[in-house]
């Protein structure tokens, strides 16, 4: 059913390109027509339905999961829609991807929310359908008033003829249109100009928050459905872990345990209630094999392994960035400076424990599923190979994510496919919700990376060469074959911050992956935390070797980038940069955009412990079509990031994640939240990424602080105080 | 186990273990799941209840404990859902995801009950339950924007 059809996309960043082969996911079983709409009771096209009483309802293609989709999505095509908004319900789109994918070509056409792309992957999308049914309703009346089209104008939700004084509300005009029709073409010319915009760029407050504070809101946790069992889970410590014992006798004494599963690579506690079904996994003692896959894993060892592959130049990863000549640099530099980075994993903490509640009937042929998932193609792939059954015989209900940051992006989708293969065996509805112990022991965590960048100076003091060197496990490759594959097998998640954007003759970026066997997913920036801390750390070293103001120094290499400038500029100005020392600053180029950051650090000496009372973000986002939840999503992203920053690692013994819960992973709390300030910049009147923004250059503002204040480098996150009293010493 | 407990001003009776939390009576018996679980062990604060107007981390309380207590839930805050935080969550628009925001609201209310001022630095040191969203500077500036009403005494 699927006929793929071979065209090329073009990724990376920093004038550095790559042509990667892509398959469309075209596929039959279509259940809109883009182009489409009917009229049954009101006017119904893929994204919207106007009913006769004039009430509209816009769908949203993106997951919610605190990014503010849900809202935003639908504000951007009731604008070209020209509804008004107090007319306007919001709602999530079926799991159709001819219809619902996401624009974005790395996608691959799949829905998929993920990179920080639910506003600008979608926006001209839904721009143009939403002027397309405006321009269809501006037909219905213009045949009903027999008069020319071009005469009629249209105010919040009501079509005007000015000549007559006749006006007709989309309600109306719904209730008169055709019971089928084609939407008529569109030339992008006929979209608003933004001075026309009424509802991109004002604060529209987000229709999913007053549900967000009565306890009313629904997330996959909170589903009940009749006959239903609850279930716990344990998942094997490694990826090829399988179960070899379980000693269930204690766990099935307790009250309202049902029965303990095996499945392989899990086991399950079923239970009437979830405190008995917790109780149950508690009492379990399972015995896993040692697979050779990070079986014997020790992740303080492999990350030494990690940081020496990247050390040793006799060795070459995949070119992400080759310009110039890079040995010659080298060797004709007058002086090199060379400084290894270390980063260990992290959990994306995210705060619902995952889980899904499935319902498989039928003997199996059928499936109702209610789950939060940022890749609801990934899930519809992975529940028609596990059950055998086409796609649309899967029914899904989206709810509310509890939180994603890319965990929910898996192609696997383990945590709903647990609910799917429990349901199965069990022949009855199922809840899956990992205890927060499984969530965490069973994380899929930013991989460590071990690094290393080297910057040749020629005679003069200039610039000559740029080598930056990633060890890492990659995400892509694990977490999302489907995407691996078609990507040429290059793992372009882990090399985004490995292409430096700074003008600088020879570069080289390049990524030595590495089997690593740890559980890893894209997480918040994926890789640009750990990789830009490595490249601003570097170039902060170079310039305070230099005795170079590091602002100046960054400008002073960015010649071709007048939004990189700007936005240094501007964080100069918002923050007290004169005021050094203990401020740090870092500049990171994401989503077509750029971020600046400046920290201010302070440290107790005695204890090792950084904090970070003030940072100032200025980032220029094109267009912000919510300006207020950019604000928002930027300071949330700066937390977490700090949180990566300071105090947030997963190690690895013998194949086991040491961490069990929020006592030994601890994340920023309310105490650690610095005061923050952000300032956005809106040059181009395109919307940018924005989501992962925020958290992105926090470490290497901080790490630069640090070296302000002491004089000292701290090159290995999180900056735990042993390590800061190490730099130190 | 049979248990009497006042929730949301109603007398409820629950046949539970003793030691059940608190967290999984309101959850799984009442259906209230407004209050979320989050850790299990006290540590995040998403469970966070009122029990006689105290905060109080539900998923390490046990029922026997809760015996004849008033209990207060996210559902039961306001009867429309209209106290002074959930107003303030509102206009600051301190969600995201919003699966802490039931304990954060829960746990900003009852400090606001007993300390109607608060400062900075009482926000700070009296709300430690985790927002993985990080909208911390969000939640001070409603709790302060409560604090500041003239109403507020």
């Amino acid at each position: 059913m699927t006929s793929p059809s071979r065209r090329s996309f073009l990724v990376g960043s920093a004038g550095v390109v790559f042509t990667i082969p892509l398959f469309s996911a075209a596929c039959s079983d279509a259940q809109h027509s883009p182009y489409e709409v009917t009229n049954s009771g009101g006017l119904q096209d893929a994204w919207v339905h106007i009913d006769p009483s004039g009430a509209i309802r816009i769908r949203a293609a993106a997951d919610e999961m605190g990014q503010g989709s849900l809202t935003a999505q639908p504000v951007i095509f009731a604008e070209e829609l020209d509804a008004d908004w107090n007319d306007v319900t919001v709602e999530f789109s079926d799991p159709d991807e001819l219809v619902f994918g996401n624009p974005q070509p790395w996608t691959l056409g799949m829905m998929l929310t993920a990179g920080s792309s639910a506003v600008p992957g979608y926006f001209d999308k839904l721009r143009m359908n939403g002027a397309q049914v405006r321009k269809y309703l501006l037909g219905v009346a213009a045949k009903q008033w027999q008069v020319p089209i071009e005469t009629l104008i249209t105010q919040p939700s009501r079509i005007i003829h000015e000549a007559s004084s006749r006006t007709m509300t989309y309600g109306e005009a719904a209730g008169l249109a055709d019971e089928t029709a084609v939407l008529p073409d569109l030339s992008p010319d006929e979209l608003k100009s933004p001075s026309e915009f009424r509802l991109i760029g004002r604060d529209i407050p987000r229709r999913d928050v007053p549900s967000k504070t009565d306890g009313s809101a629904q997330y996959a946790i909170d589903m009940v459905v009749p006959d239903m069992v609850h279930a716990t889970i344990v998942r094997a410590p490694t990826i090829e872990g399988r179960v070899v014992g379980v000693d269930e006798g204690q766990a099935l004494a307790i009250d309202g345990v049902i029965e303990v599963v095996q499945l392989d690579d899990i086991v399950a506690v079923i239970a009437n209630t979830y405190f008995a079904a917790l109780e149950g996994e508690r009492a379990l003692s399972i015995d896993w094999s040692q697979p050779e896959i990070g079986g014997d894993l020790n992740s303080s060892e492999m990350l030494e392994t990690l940081v020496a592959t990247a050390r040793d130049l006799t060795s070459s990863g995949a070119p992400i960035q080759n310009t110039g000549d890079i040995e010659r640099a080298f060797a004709e530099a007058s002086a090199v400076h060379a400084s290894e980075y270390r980063a260990e994993h992290v959990y994306h903490a995210q705060m619902e424990p995952l889980g899904a509640v499935a319902s498989v009937m039928d003997q199996g042929q059928k499936v109702e599923i209610w789950a939060g998932t940022q890749a609801p193609s990934h899930l519809l792939r992975s529940v028609s190979t596990e059950l055998g059954i086409e796609k649309s015989a899967i029914s899904l209900n989206r709810l509310y994510s509890g939180g994603g940051f890319g965990r929910r992006t898996t192609e696997g989708q383990d945590y709903i496919l647990d609910a799917v293969r429990l349901s199965r065996h069990l022949a009855r509805p199922v809840k899956v919700t990992w205890s927060r112990e499984a969530d965490v022991r069973a994380g899929c965590f930013r991989p460590m990376a071990g690094q290393v960048v080297r910057v040749a100076e020629d005679q003069n003091g200039d610039l000559i060469g740029w080598h930056h060197r990633i060890a890492a496990q990659s995400t892509l490759r694990q977490a999302d074959p489907f995407r691996f594959t078609r990507y040429a097998e290059v793992p372009y998640l882990s090399s985004a911050g490995v292409d430096t954007f700074y003008s600088i003759p020879s570069a080289r970026g390049e990524i030595l992956e590495q089997a690593v066997g740890a559980r890893v997913a894209p997480l918040r920036g994926v890789s640009l935390p750990t990789n830009e801390f490595a490249a601003e750390s570097m170039m902060n070293e170079v310039a305070r070797a230099k005795q170079i103001d590091p602002i100046e120094f960054r400008k002073i290499h960015l010649s071709q980038n007048p939004i990189a400038i700007s936005v240094l500029e501007a964080v100069e100005k918002i923050s007290p940069w004169q005021e050094r020392p203990g401020l740090g600053v870092s500049l990171v180029s994401h989503g077509g955009t750029f971020i600046a950051t400046v920290a201010e650090v302070h440290v107790n000496r005695a204890t090792g412990i950084l904090t970070v009372p003030r940072v100032w973000v200025a980032v220029d986002v094109g267009l912000a079509v919510q300006p207020g939840n950019v604000r928002r999503l930027i300071r949330g992203g700066v937390v977490m990031g700090l949180s990566h920053a300071l105090i947030e690692q997963v190690t690895i013994r013998d194949g086991g994640v040491e961490q069990s819960n929020f006592h030994d992973y601890p994340v920023a709390l309310l105490e650690h939240a610095p005061d923050i300030t952000v300032e956005i910049l809106e040059t181009s009147g395109v919307p940018s990424a924005v989501g992962e923004l925020g958290g992105l250059g926090v470490a290497g503002a901080v790490a630069n602080g640090f070296a302000d204040l002491t004089n000292r480098n701290i090159r290995h996150m999180p900056f735990l105080p042993e390590r800061v009293l190490d730099a130190l010493r | 186990m049979r248990h009497l407990i006042i929730v949301n001003n109603q007398e409820q009776t629950v046949d539970v273990p003793s030691h059940t939390p608190l967290l999984w009576v309101l959850r799984d018996q009442l259906q209230l799941m407004g209050t979320k679980y989050g850790c299990g062990v006290s540590q995040c604060g998403a469970c966070t209840v009122h029990v006689d107007g105290e905060a109080m981390r539900s998923c390490v309380f046990p029922i026997s404990a809760a015996e004849g207590a008033r209990i207060t839930t996210i559902e039961g805050l306001s009867p429309t859902s209209d106290h002074a935080v959930q107003k303030a969550w509102i206009e600051k628009q301190v969600p995201q995801c919003g699966y802490c925001q039931s304990g954060m609201i829960m746990a900003a209310a009852a400090l606001l009950a007993q300390n109607p001022r608060p400062t900075e630095e009482d926000i700070r040191r009296d709300l430690t339950n985790i927002c993985r969203c990080g909208t911390y500077s969000d939640i001070v500036e409603a709790i302060r924007s409560v604090a500041e009403e003239p109403s507020n005494d």
